[in-house]
């Protein structure tokens, strides 16, 4: 019997409200309209859902789109929504890119993978990077006002800039060394003089150095490039190596520099010294035979420079090499009025720097090691050949972090101005240069003058949006190796939003945390879209299904992207992933699903069917199918859209034709949860199931479910959506299980039920085992 | 299941009559007082609260698998032309009403003048011989009102599913001083110079 004449028979039998919800359904619920006999090719809103895929890995630069909403795991592109290249002077190239790139809403868990061109780019902590691209992530959940971009970090390098560390790749000196406000040296000379007098050597200093904390594997840790080392600590802090293991504390740190030909750091106390666990080692031999020969720099540093600056010098090509220092007055250091004279005209072998502002004389910097420049809270305006004097002796020590040395020195003298960061902080800056391995004879030769300027941005006050999951990211055009010409398209394998958990079935959890549970993904659908409370959902049902959920391997990793879609089709969407239903009933949100093995609600008879209420039908052949398709995004293949199809052969070769039905499923992300859904579908919509007499088990029959409407009375009020009610009437053949659709209640009292029919063969094999 | 009680249902022959409850908010969002209304003969009381017996009727309330928006249509006649007025003053349409059934067993005596005035006192029914069931809790869509009649319909909550989701967009205010950077042609010179 068609459904159309189902309908007339219906109709011609009196019930015409029965028939009458069947006919006012939407058509959204994917499984539930199947198991009412009706096709879902008119599920535009939900195809809308499915269609986003593509635009999800994009990154987007437009602001006709929605932010997307993201549950569970999930491969996803990104949207800009601030992006600025540096300014330039005197035609110079921009080298950085700096961009804000909005993943999705709220607060999500976290980011797992940066994909470039399909392949995951290195994980430090938080930071991703490539050699041209750092990636920082982060989320806002600032109630009421927006994250300003001042607070925004930026990452301009490939390492973790909270630790300190020192790595040595490919013959390159990688490290950064960590920063915190510590004694003003150069306006507070009691604090410099707080630290008290050496009494040890710096030969001890190192002895100490290398018997407690050097590694075992040393190749691992740093390879010194065999140059001068000065010290100029005002703090202390920790060393990490590359594995973030502890390897030192206490380093003093606060401004550095290397040239070429030595790296500098400068500390101002042998206490500091004492507690220096560097790591300059990979060459380690060079350093112990230096430090046996120690005499030549032995207290150098404290005694007769009492604030410990240090300058060493080492060669590693030969071991017959020597380290030597050259002290240097602390004095001269912090005595504004003659170090900045001094050291501002730095000779070959100098390299000065103070107070945030470094000139530099290069004299053949192509023959030397090129460095790199760590700038912590500025951004760099220009690059540019000049003359200028740019030493602003105002500017000494200004409670920046301004990580030296060092950078692409080209030939010239560089000068680089730093302002006090805090409310004007802005970028962290990376200038790169190459690093010559070869230095043939320790000069710099002659050049012409450059000029950086770092100063802070005016516009770091721009208001970022409240609750939003981001990525800030800076990439880098390697305008000197023509390298990295073209600007990385990220796409962010991330764990969606965080959301309230169903801890029992009386309370939602306080705090939120990530899920990728379909029905705690309804809960905050709910309370995101519409703003119920807690205490208006039933979360015994809630429970229920979650746990079945679990059970069956049901999960729901989705992205609301698409525009023209409904918060009824994206809930809509989530249900499809476990073949759920949600309803309103006794003032409460209640959530169900199909399940196996679910016991019988109630039993109704013919004395409790109102008399002539009682309807069958059967759906129209064109609207069932023996083959369904399923697409969804498959996780186990880049999040790529897959898609599986299950078919019954039997039916296709008694069919005669092959009826397909496809449908997309984006919130599936596995092709087991794939499969099962598909068979549940196609179980569904074309088998019912009798007691086999000779086993006594039940079986599947080739026979479409039933579909029954009839009236009852307020004896059974207590009936709800998806209640299995086991019925037996004179126009069945059998007592037979149905699954209720509709109910409706009138003035009078009267309930009209419409219902599926129900069976456990639905959820098993042909081979009789369960799919879920 | 419905979690409710079924103590009037199972044990005894049953009446019920119906409670429905409008809420009225001002123009400004702020509730400012509660309808309430039964189809019952008299006045009723129920936790507290007294609802007003009138001529009421309304169509069967739907409750189905596939979050289909459904309706009830509410006619209430020989209203007092104040209650008309009301729906004019105030603002009902978008708010809460709720029709709550209340079962009982006719056969119990109750004191229909414990209040002094003919009520039909529900609070003082034992717990063991009625039963309460919120039927439909939907939001007041429109209302229309003569000087003895007031008609409104009530849509289910799936009514404001029909909103679109996302509910964000870029280009809404909040976004707006951001996207403008990225909307300004020629803002970006990575990797060139800025007179190019």
């Amino acid at each position: 019997m068609s459904m159309d004449k189902a309908r007339g028979w219906l109709e011609q039998s009196g019930n015409t409200t029965g028939m009458a919800a069947l006919q006012t359904f939407n058509i959204v619920n994917t499984l539930g309209n199947m198991l009412l006999g009706k096709k879902p090719e008119t599920m535009s809103e939900l195809d809308r859902v499915g269609r986003s895929s593509g635009k999800q890995l994009d990154t987007l630069e437009e602001n006709t789109n929605v932010v997307p909403l993201i549950y569970g795991l999930n491969r996803v592109g990104s949207t800009v929504i601030w992006r600025e290249t540096n300014e330039v002077l005197n035609g110079s190239i921009n080298n950085d890119y700096w961009a804000i790139q909005v993943l999705g809403q709220g607060e999500i868990n976290s980011v797992l993978k940066i994909l470039i061109a399909g392949e995951a780019i290195t994980k430090n902590g938080d930071l991703f990077h490539t050699k041209y691209t750092q990636v920082n992530t982060g989320y806002h959940t600032t109630p009421d006002i927006g994250i300003k971009l001042k607070d925004i970090v930026f990452n301009t390098n490939n390492e973790d800039l909270t630790k300190t560390w020192f790595e040595l790749v490919n013959g390159e000196l990688n490290y950064n060394i960590f920063s915190v406000d510590g004694p003003d040296w150069a306006n507070d000379i009691n604090a410099a003089a707080a630290f008290q007098s050496p009494n040890e050597t710096a030969q001890e200093l190192f002895y100490e150095t290398d018997e407690t904390v050097f590694p075992d594997n040393f190749n691992s840790f740093l390879k010194p490039p065999g140059k001068r080392f000065l010290f100029e600590g005002l703090t202390f802090e920790e060393i990490y190596d590359r594995g973030n293991n502890l390897l030192t504390t206490y380093v003093p740190t606060r401004n550095r520099t290397v040239e070429p030909n030595y790296l500098i750091f400068d500390f101002p106390s042998e206490r500091q010294l004492k507690k220096l666990k560097l790591s300059f080692i990979g060459s380690l031999n060079d350093w112990s035979y230096s430090i046996d020969n120690g005499s030549s720099w032995q207290g150098m540093i404290h005694n007769n420079y009492n604030n410990g600056t240090v300058e060493i010098e080492a060669f590693d090509t030969d071991l017959s090499d020597w380290i030597s220092v050259d002290p240097r007055s602390w004095s001269m250091m912090t005595d504004l009025s003659k170090s900045f004279e001094e050291f501002q005209s730095c000779t070959d072998t100098q390299f000065a720097f103070f107070q945030g502002s470094v000139d530099i004389s290069l004299n053949n910097p192509n023959t030397y090691k090129k460095y790199r420049l760590k700038v912590t809270n500025f951004r760099t305006i220009y690059v540019s050949a000049a003359s200028e004097n740019f030493f602003d002796a105002s500017a000494a020590y200004p409670t920046c972090d301004f990580y030296a040395p060092c950078s692409h020195f080209p030939a010239g003298n560089w000068n680089i101005s730093l302002e006090p960061h805090g409310s004007n902080k802005k970028h962290k800056e990376v200038l790169r240069t190459d690093w010559y391995n070869n230095v043939p004879d320790n000069k710099f030769k002659s050049g012409g003058f450059h000029k950086i300027e770092i100063e802070t941005d005016n516009e770091s006050t721009i208001d970022f949006p409240k609750e939003i999951a981001f990525a800030s990211v800076h990439q880098e055009f390697e305008w000197n190796e023509n390298a990295h010409t073209e600007l990385d398209k990220l796409t962010f394998e991330v764990e969606g939003r965080i959301i309230k958990t169903i801890n029992s079935n009386a309370t939602l959890s306080s705090n939120k945390t990530y899920s990728n549970n379909p029905a705690e993904i309804i809960v905050d659908m709910i309370q995101h879209y519409l703003g119920f409370d807690d205490d208006e959902f039933d979360l015994e049902d809630f429970l229920n299904c979650k746990n079945k959920c679990n059970e069956y391997g049901f999960d729901c990793n989705i992205v609301f992207q698409g525009t023209g879609i409904n918060i009824q089709s994206s809930i809509a969407a989530v249900l499809q992933t476990f073949n759920g239903v949600i309803f309103f009933a006794n003032g409460k949100w209640k959530l169900k699903m199909l399940e196996k093995e679910k016991p019988v609600d109630m039993n109704i008879d013919n004395q409790h069917i109102i008399a002539g209420s009682f309807g069958v039908s059967m759906p129209s052949m064109s609207m069932l199918s023996n083959k369904i398709i399923v697409n969804y995004i498959n996780r186990e293949e880049m999040f790529l859209p897959a898609s599986t199809t299950i078919e019954d052969e039997q039916l296709i070769i008694s069919d005669e034709k092959e009826y397909e039905t496809t449908f997309d499923i984006n919130g599936i992300s596995t092709l087991s949860h794939a499969n099962k859904i598909a068979s549940i579908f196609l179980n569904s919509s074309r088998y019912s199931e009798s007691l086999d007499e000779e086993t006594g088990e039940l079986v599947r029959r080739k026979q479409s479910p039933l579909f029954i409407s009839f009236s009852t009375s307020i004896k059974y009020t207590e009936l709800e959506i998806y209640d299995i009610i086991k019925v037996e009437h004179d126009l069945l053949d059998r007592p037979r299980q149905f699954l209720i659709q509709s109910l409706e209640h009138t003035q009078e009292g009267i309930i009209n039920i419409t219902a599926s029919e129900y069976c456990q063969t639905h959820f098993k094999t042909n081979f009789g085992e369960y799919i879920i | 299941m419905k979690q409710i009680s079924n103590n009037t249902r199972s044990n005894h022959s049953t009446s019920f009559f119906h409670l429905l409850s409008f809420e009225i908010k001002d123009f400004d969002g702020n509730l400012v007082d509660t309808i309430r209304i039964t189809d019952n003969d008299i006045i009723s009381k129920y936790n507290d609260e007294y609802w007003n017996p009138l001529n009421t009727t309304f169509d069967g309330m739907q409750n189905s698998s596939d979050m289909s928006n459904s309706a009830v249509s509410i006619d209430i006649n020989n209203v007092p032309i104040s209650l008309s007025k009301v729906g004019i003053t105030q603002e009902w349409r978008n708010n809460r009403c709720y029709i709550t059934r209340i079962y009982y067993n006719p056969n119990d005596t109750i004191d229909l003048m414990s209040e002094g005035f003919p009520c039909f006192n529900v609070d003082n029914i034992a717990i063991e011989d009625k039963d309460i069931e919120i039927l439909f809790w939907g939001l007041i869509d429109n209302f229309a009102a003569s000087e003895t009649n007031i008609s409104c319909n009530i849509n289910s909550l799936f009514n404001r599913w029909q909103n679109p989701s996302p509910n964000r967009w870029f280009d809404q205010k909040e976004f707006t001083t951001i996207i403008d950077t990225v909307a300004q042609d020629g803002a970006v010179f990575w990797g060139k110079n800025r007179n190019y």
